[in-house]
């Protein structure tokens, strides 16, 4: 029953890195919508949920500029997602802990499988000579992109094939002789995790240049906080109008220098 | 070729072929044959010999990358051109001399908008979006995301074909820098939201203030963007917050 759940979840990830690597990039593959599908599948969707929040969250900055590929948050999503699913007896309720652990193992895979994934888009090249070596190019070129396609699906499939059906058991043997102290740090690590993810974020000069929206972003989250917890409308709102107004003031002063 | 202009269904599926511009994706050439595959539809109605073909292809699968949202402009535009070249209004060079323009400039506006903007975005709404309505989260991050997209795919092809080589007028009348300007205001407003939301989640569990973890989460930001800064790789970043977690825990700090 749970080969076949593996199975499974290695088909859809195939398809989910296709949006990735080959078709159209409509970002299901991003972790905030893998990792929730996943564990979906895996009958646990809040648990995928978290995983892939907090996964968003780490990822955030991963831009893949000119021939830059940066570390796939796709694979990691799906990985994190399946392997800590796929613990018998793991539905719902999921220790965080559990979730750092896998997150851990997930985050050194990812050094092979990233030069795995390299050495296929080196290998790639080949299909411009298939493209060309073709009687027609017009079906050498279609034969190069189905070929390239099924690469790809390939490379998700057997990657999650393999690390989800093959190292979860010895995760859980690792997982089961950590003492109380070490569990209580990876909930702390995995809790404290999207922070870095947002400073590489803040890193960005062009991103940084309008601060006072962070600022207007923090102090509506706190009033709303407490208009929510008073049930007071008028905070609510004046907190609102406080955050605009923040902001409003900061475009002024751009646009008047 | 004997039309002047390309029907709405050669040009549709145009369009979605651009969608596989990635899967073929190499070092030598990278998006190189998925464009050329893009352009199938245009050999198959036009009335191009077969040498004219060979020549047509081998002068597409030449290096190619860009944005892979951005380049149904550069397709929609090297298709008019190639028409254009049918009649002899343009030559082979001045195609490439367009597309070797338009890539670089594309390909850095581009993955501003898309990678740089748009997608933490999403992302962050996405997150919101999880703590008020679990559920909903991945269709909000999807439907941010692609509606941002879906523009730039269709108006930036049909705009393509239509300017073809004047497409830098179309580009300079978008004003992708200003929107590209405003979705970062939103991504820092967004971020700011996010932190005390975050902590208020979990602050039942622990035997902490929230202004205290508040404080202490900033903390964090602010040595992880120094560290980021001074150009510290994010998984050793990570390492540190390991450690840094452990020695947490030990202190009787518990999440």
């Amino acid at each position: 029953m749970l080969f076949l759940k593996i199975f499974q979840i290695a088909l859809v990830a195939g398809l989910i890195g296709l949006d990735r690597l080959a078709f159209g990039q409509f970002m299901v593959s991003q972790p905030i919508v893998a990792a929730p599908l996943i564990g979906w599948m895996m009958g646990d969707f809040h648990t995928g949920l978290l995983i892939g929040v907090v996964l968003e969250l780490f990822w955030l900055r991963g831009l893949p500029i000119g021939g830059h590929i940066p570390r796939d948050a796709t694979l990691s999503a799906i990985l994190t997602a399946g392997l800590c699913l796929s613990r018998p007896g793991s539905i719902q309720g999921l220790d965080t802990a559990w979730m750092a652990w896998v997150f851990l193992w997930v985050g050194i895979l990812l050094l092979p499988a990233g030069f795995l994934d390299q050495w296929i888009r080196r290998k790639n090249a080949l299909l411009i000579r298939m493209a060309l070596s073709s009687e027609s190019p017009e079906h050498g070129v279609t034969r190069a992109v189905w070929m390239g396609i099924l690469i790809f699906f390939l490379y998700y499939f057997g990657v999650t094939f393999m690390v989800v059906g093959f190292t979860g058991g010895l995760l859980g043997r690792g997982y089961a002789l950590l003492p109380g102290d070490a569990l209580q740090g990876l909930r702390l690590f995995l809790f404290l995790l999207p922070a870095l993810g947002l400073a590489s974020l803040l890193a960005r000069k062009d991103i940084m240049q309008g601060r006072i929206h962070l600022a207007a972003g923090t102090v509506a989250s706190f009033l709303i906080f407490i208009g929510l917890k008073q049930q007071s409308m008028p905070v609510l709102v004046s907190l609102f109008l406080l955050s605009f107004i923040m902001v409003y003031v900061q475009e002024r002063r751009v646009s008047v220098s | 070729m004997n039309k002047k202009h390309l029907p709405i269904s050669v040009l549709a599926k145009a369009l979605f072929r651009g969608f596989f511009i990635q899967a073929a994706w190499n070092f030598d050439n990278f998006q190189g044959v998925g464009f050329v595959y893009a352009l199938v539809p245009l050999l198959r109605q036009s009335e191009f010999s077969e040498e004219e073909i060979k020549s047509l292809v081998k002068r597409h699968l030449s290096c190619f990358n860009t944005n892979p949202y951005f380049a149904g402009m550069i397709l929609g535009g090297t298709m008019r051109m190639e028409e254009e070249r049918i009649q002899g209004r343009v030559t082979a060079e001045q195609i490439e001399t367009f597309k070797n323009d338009l890539t670089g400039a594309l390909g850095a506006l581009g993955d501003s908008f898309t990678w740089g903007a748009l997608r933490p975005l999403a992302g962050l709404a996405g997150v919101l979006a999880a703590m008020i309505y679990e559920t909903s989260a991945p269709l909000v991050f999807l439907a941010v995301y692609n509606m941002g997209v879906f523009w730039i795919r269709g108006a930036g092809f049909w705009n393509g074909y239509a300017c073809g080589p004047d497409l830098l007028t179309y580009l300079s009348n978008i004003k992708l820098q200003k929107k590209i300007y405003w979705m970062n205001g939103m991504i820092l407003f967004a971020v700011g939201a996010f932190l005390p939301l975050w902590i208020m989640q979990a602050v039942p569990a622990v035997g902490f203030t929230y202004l205290g973890l508040f404080l202490f989460m900033v903390l964090l930001v602010w040595t992880g963007l120094k560290a980021e800064q001074k150009g510290v790789p994010l998984l050793v970043q990570g390492v540190v917050l390991l450690i840094l977690s452990q020695g947490l825990s030990h202190m009787g700090w518990m999440i």
